[in-house]
């Protein structure tokens, strides 16, 4: 019996060890239930324009011990972007404006996380990375909330067998379209400079 | 035959009017597309899908009303047309 107990304590040393040197988990962000978009806003004094894209990929690598370490890539599909006015999308994917047959991706590179709280599994902080759109790569930070999920991946796909965790991260930010070279200076009074937008993105690590 | 005409002119201001208010009585032009929200109950995260779908708009029962009165008023010129008309008795 003796033998059982120490037994059994050095099997929860090794698997906390184990799981304190686990290192950062990859997070796929091809989100199976399709929900992950970005959504963006531009309200000019004569036209308010809203849509969404939601062709997303990439990855994340996250470690829960060390979050300030995030470090990832998440891919847009130029294409996958919409608004509600068929002509308007045209426009949009247009050479003029995004040029989404040149340009078919919009990327962002994160390099680091900086100012990090965590509280319970969530995550706050300023995300530093590089966004790339039509071609013009700029340096970027951005405020994020990153909520860690540990273990459900599987219910979140109702597939109670998968097992992994779950990472789902939100941010908030506005960029200026004259910053990427769209149209600088152009339509300022129906297509406004800024534009804002809004991430909601989860992925997933199956273990 | 007149009275007739000055029902469906009435019916067309009215229909228009009740279509464009069943269907929320959008102050906007005609939608082809329509955004509807779903959620993921599981992270909370949102997204829009579009369908395709029509809205009327705002020109429907503008439209009803011109068509509606444009008709009834050509119901006027029928009737001072019809004493010219020869009598089939």
């Amino acid at each position: 019996m003796n033998r059982f107990h120490r037994f059994t304590a050095l099997a929860s040393v090794l698997a906390l060890a184990g799981s304190l040197s686990a290192g950062p988990q990859s997070f796929d962000f091809k989100d199976p239930k399709g929900v992950n978009n970005v959504q963006f806003h531009l309200d000019a004094p004569l036209e308010s324009i809203s849509g969404q894209g939601t062709g997303i990929s990439g990855t994340v690598a996250f470690d829960a011990a060390r979050p300030a370490a995030t470090t990832g890539r998440i891919v847009l599909a130029t294409a996958s972007l919409t608004v509600g006015n068929p002509t308007m999308l045209e426009h949009l994917q247009g050479a003029n404006w995004l040029d989404a047959a040149k340009h078919p991706e919009i990327l962002f590179e994160l390099k680091r996380l900086d100012q990090v709280v965590a509280n319970n599994g969530v995550v706050k902080g300023e995300a530093t990375g590089v966004l790339t759109l039509k071609g013009v790569s700029k340096e970027v930070t951005v405020p994020v909330t990153i909520s860690h999920l540990p273990g459900k991946l599987g219910a979140r796909l109702n597939q109670p067998d998968l097992k992994g965790d779950l990472l789902v991260v939100r941010a908030q930010f506005a960029i200026n379209r004259s910053d990427f070279g769209i149209q600088p200076g152009q339509y300022a009074d129906k297509v406004s400079e800024r534009i804002d937008l809004t991430l909601s993105l989860a992925g997933g690590a199956a273990q | 035959m007149r009275c007739a005409l000055r029902l469906f002119a009435l019916l067309l201001i009215l229909g228009t009017a009740g279509w464009w208010v069943s269907a929320g009585a959008r102050v906007g032009w005609w939608q082809t597309r329509v955004g509807v929200e779903r959620t993921d109950e599981f992270t909370g995260l949102s997204v829009i899908e579009w369908q395709d779908r029509f809205v009327p708009g705002v020109e429907t029962p503008v439209i009803g009303l011109l068509a509606g009165g444009a008709l009834f008023g050509a119901t006027f010129l029928l009737r001072r047309k019809l004493p010219n008309q020869p009598s089939s008795s």
